[in-house]
């Protein structure tokens, strides 16, 4: 069982290594599909020396060099309910990566959507003992904030500064190398059931690989599918994913809020499968070919037919208008639009000071979702896909890959977070003699 | 039945199966599979033909009839040896020593062997071997002088300027221009005895020859018997010294056995005397 708050630094350790060698894979484990990349990283550094944001946006500092898609099992809302099913998905998407990548790979980053992400927003203020702001301030500064109080089955799986202030100035990103006399800090951290997280790292342990770093997946699919502009004045991206609906807002490039819903695409597939009567594949086939949430007269005269194949004819040979299918699926596409439209009212998304709302996600891709949602969440709502990095397949481009390519973009740049910074030793040299000493009596 | 249709229908690979897979795709393992392993398949048939013992000496013989076939093209035959700056007698013995028989290539020739055969012979003191155009080998040798004569047991050593042995003689007769010496050792410091004649020069016409003594000094052994002792140290100022008072007082065609310069402060001079030790100046020897 990990630890995760305490092996965080042990994974940035690990990515790092990774790095060295060149190869790590990213896994986005969702409730309807597993998806692995293999990257490749070559002169990553020299990249970033460069002056200004470079080509593809800073990420050609890596590649694809192998990628799978696989069906998801085991898991439901995000969250593992069988283990070796989920082992054996992962084994299926991992091999077959390898594969094609014609290489092995032994560091892994994954993400997670479920275990119900929740944020908060914690304040941090000390005194500067010497003039300029270095490293040690910024790790004292981030040692006093005031953690709130959650509940013991939760990690900690984000804790990222937002924004320092030094005396009267605020809005800054970076305050090392400035002159003041006192620093606060705004961080953001977000905590999710630590069963959720240790499941996933037993299954990629039980896949004989080291994990390099875990990402909640509302955040790195923001990561990809938000333009700088948006992650600067402020954005909400609404990933709609299979099993659950992923809600995270940026501002001044850094997430400030993320949030679950437990209802996505398959909640849709569900209730087709009900309303007429077929099996889950059948109503997710018709789902993807002829779904829609806008109805018009001519989806009255279109006519669908539901290609089944239970051996009763009668039942097989039915068909539906498109009308019927949509008005099956508007109801509850429309009911996750309303619980995102009131998630981000609880968190205060109208006080920003821009309203941008960015879909992804694989049921972003039902056609005429972009005006619904303009109903719902207000005007400036668009669809979001992924950016282009190095050698991706044309079939992960879509939106439905966007937490893939995120992950990918995470395990490049990872933000600054609590346990990147090493705290100051109250009584340096005696704790560390003591340490050494400790240290040979355990083991000579 | 349905669980069996489950198993056969999971795309997921088995724990073994997967494990393997990522075992080959190790880099070591990939290596050695794709490097490796033909390797191994084109170096095993080849290992079988050679073990019989047969094939390997009917493969061995092939090759070296062919390289015999290269080599033995005329282009690399030599026909001739010339030999250039060698006295006649010393021209046969480069001939015996390299021993060499014509035609042959000029791959079986190691010419640094032959060079240091050639500097191998004594008379020879500087030696160029190398393969001109037209098929002939050329030695090109410079002779040592001869400058001294050493007197052996047995006839006598020819040794050059430096002391080097060049050859030995039975008689002077070919030699008798050359200097003289003898002496217990004198072999070993023959190079100062070209600088003891060259300071007497022509000055003394009747020297006969340098004697080493006591294996530190030499002695002047003139034609009438006379000897002058010489010192240890700087003999060369002792010889001036004497022919200036040769010069001066005519000291050496007085009757005097042994001009005693061994300590130049203190020249000593001996007179002749006979058996008894009596004082005869009819008696013209040596004592020694």
């Amino acid at each position: 069982m990990i630890e995760l708050y305490h092996s965080q630094r042990a994974m940035r350790a690990m990515r790092s290594t990774a790095l060295q060698r060149g190869v790590i894979a990213v896994l986005d484990v969702g409730t309807s599909k597993i998806g692995c990349l293999i990257l490749k990283f070559e002169g990553l550094e020299e990249k970033i020396d460069r002056d200004g944001v470079g080509s593809l946006a800073g990420q050609s500092g890596f590649q694809v060099i192998g990628s799978a898609l696989t069906k998801s099992r085991g898991i439901e809302y995000g969250e593992i309910v069988s283990m070796p099913e989920t082992e054996r998905a992962i084994r299926t998407a991992l091999q077959s990566a390898q594969k094609l990548a014609n290489s092995r790979v032994d560091h892994v980053i994954a993400c997670i959507s479920g275990g119900s992400p929740r944020s908060y927003g914690l304040e941090g203020n000390v005194n500067i003992k010497s003039e300029i702001v270095d490293d040690r301030d910024i790790a004292d500064v981030l040692g006093s904030c005031g953690i709130p109080a959650y509940e013991p089955d939760r990690e900690i799986l984000h804790a990222q500064p937002v924004n320092f202030s030094l005396d009267h100035r605020t809005g800054l990103s970076d305050p090392r190398g400035q002159i003041g006399k006192n620093l606060s800090v705004d961080m953001h951290m977000l905590t999710i059931k630590e069963k959720t997280i240790q499941d996933l790292a037993y299954c990629i342990k039980r896949c004989d690989l080291e994990l390099a770093g875990v990402a909640s997946s509302s955040y790195v699919s923001a990561l990809s599918s938000l333009v700088e502009d948006e992650k600067e004045l402020g954005a909400a991206c609404i990933d709609l994913g299979g099993g659950s609906t992923n809600i995270n807002i940026f501002w001044k490039k850094h997430m400030i809020f993320a949030e679950t819903i437990k209802m996505g695409g398959e909640l849709v597939t569900r209730d087709i499968s009900m309303g007429l009567q077929v099996p889950l594949s059948t109503a997710e086939r018709i789902k993807t070919r002829s779904g829609g949430v806008v109805a018009t007269g001519l989806d009255d005269r279109e006519m669908i037919e539901i290609a089944n194949e239970t051996g009763d004819w009668e039942l097989d040979r039915r068909i539906i208008s498109r009308s019927d299918l949509i008005g099956i699926m508007r109801p509850r596409i429309e009911e996750i639009l309303e619980d995102v439209r009131s998630s981000l009212n609880s968190a205060g998304f109208d006080d920003l000071p821009s309203q941008k709302i960015i879909l992804t996600g694989g049921a972003s891709q039902v056609p005429g979702i972009d005006s619904l949602a303009n109903k719902i969440l207000g005007q400036q709502v668009r669809l979001g896909r992924p950016m282009r990095i190095h050698r991706l397949p044309q079939a992960y481009s879509g939106p439905n890959c966007a937490g893939l390519v995120g992950l990918s973009l995470f395990a490049a740049h990872p933000q600054d977070e609590w346990w990147d910074f090493s705290p100051r030793s109250k009584n340096f040299n005696g704790q560390s003699v003591s340490r050494v000493f400790r240290w040979f009596r355990d083991n000579w | 039945m349905s669980f069996f249709n489950f198993k056969k229908g999971d795309p997921a690979p088995s724990r073994l199966r997967y494990k393997f897979s990522r075992w080959m795709l190790s880099p070591l393992t990939k290596k050695s599979v794709f490097y490796g392993l033909p390797l191994i398949i084109l170096a095993i048939p080849i290992l079988i033909y050679f073990q019989d013992q047969k094939n390997k000496e009917q493969v061995e013989e092939i090759a070296f009839d062919l390289y015999r076939k290269v080599i033995e093209r005329p282009e690399f035959m030599l026909d001739a040896l010339s030999i250039e700056g060698a006295s006649d007698s010393l021209n046969a013995e480069i001939r015996e020593v390299l021993g060499l028989e014509f035609p042959i290539s000029s791959f079986d020739l190691d010419l640094d062997k032959l060079h240091e055969r050639v500097l191998s012979l004594p008379p020879v003191e500087i030696a160029e071997v190398h393969i001109k155009g037209g098929g002939i080998l050329s030695v090109r040798v410079d002779e040592k002088i001869p400058a001294l004569l050493i007197k052996k047991d047995i006839g006598f050593n020819v040794l050059s300027e430096h002391g080097q042995y060049i050859r030995s003689v039975s008689s002077r007769e070919h030699f008798s221009h050359l200097p003289l010496i003898t002496g217990e050792g004198a072999e070993n410091v023959a190079s100062q005895a070209p600088s003891l004649f060259k300071a007497i020069g022509g000055e003394l016409d009747e020297v006969r020859g340098l004697v080493f003594v006591g294996k530190r000094r030499w002695n002047i052994v003139l034609a009438s018997g006379q000897v002058i002792m010489l010192p240890a140290n700087n003999p060369e100022q002792a010889i001036q010294k004497i022919l200036i008072l040769d010069k001066a007082e005519q000291i050496l065609s007085r009757q005097v056995a042994i001009f005693d310069f061994r300590i130049p402060s203190r020249i000593t001079l001996r007179i002749p005397t006979d058996d008894y030790g009596r004082i005869n100046s009819e008696i013209v020897g040596v004592r020694n």
